[in-house]
């Protein structure tokens, strides 16, 4: 261990005396600045406080990536380049001490970084919620919405598999789906239709969600908030607020709260409620009955996230704190490819093929997820090339590599101010660097094993 | 005399060195290989028109253009400020001057070859994207796009033979076959219609945008310039870091300065800050239109004397930079 | 494989072939050399420029892989840490972290050998002296001249207290006075039980202080042996005396040609460069007591004397 401590006390010194880490943090304490100083939001206050977290963030984020990628794949190669590696490869040093030091010195860094940018997001959002004017209930929505960390209780939206299938074999037999159709773009097709065809509820017609409370949700106090929040999609405009009745009741059927309201029928809209309703262990239904009938279109959900319950739990701050840790894991994975990658090419190289892992990886997600149209939408699937379906096969295989990395967003989150729990904190970090830096650290010790390390240029 | 013969030598040796290094091969061929598979990823994703497909081409031109200029300005001129290569140089009788504007130029040669690759795969990317339309569902010319897309391949085998059989250099061999191969699937794309048939001459090229890669060319070369004046300083991270801070601020170099309180001010923003949007014309592609060939003078002289600037600011910076 | 001191350096029929990308031969570097290190002697691998010197050197550190034939290291393969841990490597070139200060340097080296902090402190201060960089020990390496980064490079390949320390052209870069400290550093610690591998073009150097040496041109091993027998010139015999005068040389002259039959050649024997260059110096240091380089001391660290 004290080896792979003298080598992290090497990598933290080298790159703590260098132009590069300077550089890149000023680059983050700049962009964190100017984007809250020149962000201007919805023209609300908690518009401006969400936009200042979740650009700095993002903007943080992707210079210390650089910067992440810069060290990382510097580590080895220029060691190599330098000849620097012929002092320390002649030293009793396990190549698996080399590359652990290696990266504990980069990410010790990114981790300060990261507590500096936190620290200093942190300190803005609280700053401009005290010092703009601005009404009460803005501040309300600040507190309640933005700067706190609230549990978020989706409902049970489990879609039956039969069901989809069901789908799909109607959508293949009017023609809609090719049967040449690529299985798994036919499959999420027909699923993103039966999300949509749930997710819209007709005139007169109610529908019922059902919420399974989880046990650890316990309201603090009667009168802390609880909200409803309703994710509505129009799909004309300007329509007038449609009125709405909504029931709560346990899942034996006592009615727990009743709430009528009137609401535009497009965009985000929280609804307070009673935190009596909320019950750790318990199950809920939440039943919407539309009682404007003067509406003749019919009220859509969002097919992803119709409705939330949302508890506040706790403060901003643990909230940010365990964000920030995640964001730290996820950064030092960056380290952790490029030091990988580092050993085997040289410092240019390494950088580029590590962009471009990530770059096809991310790009693989982005091209596969449910959100797009997919080629089980062509009209005449014969003109659809074997070369484009194969791309297709390729991108969903490669799109399976990074899902566990991005399931949980934490600056999301943050932004929205839902609570990260412990538990989903752990269980990502650990995922990150079990998995994916485990993996690119056996890669490393056995790339490093077999590599000549005095070869002439 | 002798100082243009020193310029050329030099300038031939920047050339050489900028090829041999290996990413000067690996982004141009990632540029290229992206480029071709934009109308195949996003077309049948997306579901949009052939505007996305300029905008990612002239994009990743633009992009990779500025991440090439500041690794060749570091590579050849930082680089050798810290092995010392430079006093070897120095040493003997060359004008630090030319020494730079050597450097300055072989870099801006090879970037000039490198955007010759991005604007040919523009178009042909922009061909196998052009048949699209509601009325035939999701077609591309597959075709072309293939073509495109296998060109650095056949390039780097090609070099490898070249490599085995006459120990030629990888990279630079593999750069000059990608310039080759590129011409040729442009002219075999100009034979052939998307369904495969034999049509001579049918280019179906959206010969607009061949302006358009003419002044990201020189938006690059600008680039490269600052680049270049930075290196005589700075290390490459250093350098990378501030160029990609002026493209982000040349981009909004209309917001800033008019959100600039003092006159003075402003004016030496309007002369510092490169105006971007000069050189990049998607939007006006995009709304049918062509770039008219007076834009096209006005930005390159716009250019020459940025870079003119900027290069004489370098000189004197390198000038006073201790070799040693 | 145990270990076993008594064999610090073993090569058997070692080979090395750099190659080309597709794997086909470009310099075959070393050609079936052969090496067999004492224990506690100083040992010196002679050769031309591109003779093969420094690839032997990084084959036994495992820092090459041996295209063929076997190397060990006290009984060890070279890769082996329990191996390292008895090696002291001085590189062509002091291959430093520029940003660190010799005393950072030397710190790092001693957690890598798992010191305590103590004695890493002790250790790192008699270094520090022995060299003579005690006073520019806060200043990052990045800053110092070759010579400077070359004591540097000594005292970390010392920090361990090797028992066998390799040293790859010590003198490169020093000037005289530091390339004598270095000689006579060298004896010192072959006499307090360490086993030095030298490996040097300079001539003198090698002369003066090794016990055997292998020449080595090509790759090839050619010629070895103890300088006594590669240098002694047995049918010729020195003799040193007071100047006996014109006519005393005369007679003597005589009696050799009597004795012999041969003409001898009779001359004044003179100082050699490097003897004058430090006498001129020791003594201007007596008059200038201010220095601003590097002032290494001629006794070495007392713990490489095990004190």
């Amino acid at each position: 261990m004290n080896r792979v401590i003298a080598i992290s006390i090497l990598t933290f010194r080298a790159a703590w005396r260098s132009r590069a880490v300077h550089s890149a943090l000023a680059l983050v304490c700049a962009a964190v600045f100017a984007f809250a100083l020149t962000a201007r939001g919805d023209g609300t206050l908690p518009g401006l406080a969400k936009l200042i977290i979740e650009y700095s963030f993002k903007a943080a984020f992707w210079i210390l990536a650089m910067f992440a990628l810069w060290a990382g794949c510097g580590a080895v190669s220029e060691d190599i380049r330098r000849r620097h590696i012929q002092l320390l490869a002649v030293k009793p040093l396990r190549c698996s001490e080399l590359w652990l030091g290696r990266w504990l010195g980069i990410s010790t860094i990114i981790a300060i970084a990261i507590a500096i940018c936190g620290i200093l997001v942190g300190v803005l959002a609280t700053v401009a919620g005290n010092t703009y004017a601005c009404p009460k209930s803005e501040t309300d929505v600040l507190n309640d919405h933005v700067l706190t960390a609230r549990w978020r209780i989706l409902p049970d939206e489990h879609i039956p598999h039969h069901e989809v299938a069901q789908c799909l074999s109607s959508l293949k037999a009017d023609g809609t789906i090719s049967e040449r159709a690529l299985p798994e773009d036919a499959w999420l097709y027909a699923l993103q239709k039966v999300k949509w065809s749930r997710a819209t509820v007709l005139k007169g017609v109610s529908k019922e969600w059902t919420f399974a409370i989880p046990k650890s949700v316990r309201p603090r106090a009667p009168n802390d908030g609880a909200w409803l929040k309703i994710r509505l999609r129009s799909p004309t405009r300007d329509r007038e607020p449609t009125s709405m009745e909504w029931t709560f009741t346990s899942l034996n059927g006592k009615p727990l709260h009743t709430l009528s309201v009137s609401l535009p029928p497009d965009g985000v809209h929280y609804v307070k409620i009673p935190t009596s309703v909320i019950k750790g262990g318990d199950t809920i239904l939440v039943r919407l009955s539309q009682v404007d009938n003067s509406q003749n279109e019919p009220l859509m959900f969002d097919p992803y996230a119709p409705l939330e319950i949302l508890v506040s739990r706790s403060g901003f701050g643990g909230n940010l704190a365990r964000a920030l840790l995640i964001v730290g894991c996820q950064l030092s994975l960056v380290a952790a490819v490029g030091v990988t990658a580092g050993t085997a090419f040289s410092m240019p190289v390494a950088v580029f093929v590590t962009v471009c892992g990530f770059l096809v990886s991310s790009g693989a997600v982005f091209f596969t997820s449910e959100k797009v149209v997919n080629y089980a939408k062509v009209h005449d699937p014969e003109k659809v090339s074997a070369y484009a379906r194969s791309a297709s096969w390729v991108l969903h295989k490669l799109s399976r590599l990074l899902d566990p990395l991005i399931r949980l967003d934490p600056v999301q989150l943050l932004v929205d101010g839902i609570h990260i729990p412990w538990s989903a904190t752990i269980v990502t970090c650990v995922v990150i660097l079990t998995t994916y830096t485990a993996l690119c650290f056996v890669a490393g010790v056995y790339l490093l094993k077999k590599k000549e390390v005095a070869l002439p240029e | 005399m002798l100082l243009c013969r020193q310029f050329f030598a030099l300038t031939h040796l920047t050339i050489m060195e900028s090829l041999r290094q290996p990413l000067s091969f690996l982004l141009s061929a990632a540029a290229i290989v992206v480029t071709g598979l934009a109308p195949l990823l996003l077309m049948h994703s997306l579901g949009e028109d052939g505007k996305l497909i300029r905008d990612t081409a002239l994009a990743i031109h633009f992009m990779a253009g500025l991440l090439l200029s500041t690794h060749l300005a570091a590579a050849c001129l930082a680089e050798e400020r810290r092995r010392g290569t430079i006093a070897a140089v120095l040493s003997k009788p060359v004008p630090p001057a030319v020494f730079f504007l050597a450097k300055f130029s072989g870099i801006a040669a090879v970037l000039i070859c490198f955007s010759f690759c991005a604007t040919i795969a523009g178009l042909i990317s922009e061909r196998a994207a052009e048949h699209f339309s509601t009325e035939y569902g999701f077609v591309t010319d597959w075709r072309a796009g293939l073509l495109l897309t296998a060109t650095p391949a056949a390039a780097a085998i090609a070099a490898a033979i070249v490599n085995y059989m006459l120990k030629k250099p990888f990279p630079s061999t593999a750069f000059g076959f990608l310039l080759i191969f590129i011409t040729l699937a442009a002219l075999v794309c100009s034979l052939f219609d998307r369904t495969g048939q034999w049509s001579p001459f049918g280019f179906r090229f959206d010969w607009r945008l061949l302006p358009a890669g003419i002044l990201l060319a020189a938006a690059i070369v600008m680039l490269a310039a600052v680049a270049i004046a930075l290196s005589a300083r700075l290390d490459g991270p250093a350098t990378l870091a501030f160029c990609f801070a002026l493209l982000v601020a040349g981009l909004a170099a209309d917001y800033i300065i008019s959100a600039t309180p003092y006159h003075a001010i402003s004016l030496v923003m309007q002369c510092v800050l490169p105006d971007w949007q000069t050189f990049w014309q998607a939007d006006r592609l995009n709304r049918g239109g062509h770039i008219p060939l007076s834009h096209v003078w006005g930005a390159l002289l716009y250019a020459i004397c940025y870079v003119s600037a900027v290069l004489t600011v370098g000189s004197l910076a390198f000038e006073n930079t201790e070799a040693s | 494989m145990g270990e076993s001191l008594d064999k610090p350096v073993t090569a058997r029929g070692l080979v090395k072939i750099f190659t080309d990308f597709w794997n086909r031969p470009k310099v075959r570097a070393v050609d079936g050399l052969d090496l067999e290190m004492r224990p506690c002697e100083i040992f010196g691998l002679l050769g031309p420029n591109g003779s093969g010197k420094s690839t032997t050197i990084k084959i036994l550190l495992g820092l090459l892989r041996p295209t063929a034939g076997e190397v060990a290291i006290f009984g060890l393969p070279p890769t082996d840490v329990r191996a390292k841990r008895l090696v002291g490597y001085l590189p062509e070139e002091s291959y430093l972290y520029p940003y660190l200060t010799p005393r950072e340097t030397l710190d790092m080296m001693g957690r890598i050998f798992n010191l305590p902090s103590a004695e890493r402190k002790r250790r790192t201060d008699q270094l520090l002296e022995m060299v003579g960089l005690t006073a520019a020990a806060h200043r990052p390496v990045g800053e110092f001249s070759k010579g400077m980064a070359r004591r540097v490079g000594l005292a970390q390949a010392l920090i361990n207290n090797p028992s066998l320390v390799i040293l790859d052209e010590p003198t490169s870069g020093l000037d005289p006075i530091a390339c004598r400290h270095v000689k006579d550093l060298t004896v010192t610690l072959a006499k307090s039980g360490k086993t030095v591998l030298l490996s040097s073009h300079l001539l003198a150097d090698v002369e003066d202080v090794c016990d055997r040496v292998t020449i080595l041109f090509n790759g090839r091993v050619r010629a070895r042996g103890s300088m006594g027998e590669l240098l002694e010139k047995r049918n010729i015999v020195r003799f040193a005396a007071p100047d006996p005068g014109t006519e005393g040389v005369a007679k003597i002259a005589a009696l050799v040609r009597e004795i012999s039959g041969k003409e001898p050649e009779v001359d004044h024997p003179s100082m050699d460069l490097e003897e004058f260059f430090l006498e001129v110096i020791s003594e201007a240091s007596r008059q200038d007591e201010t220095l601003s380089g590097a002032a290494p001391t001629c006794t070495p660290a007392p713990f490489l004397l095990n004190e």
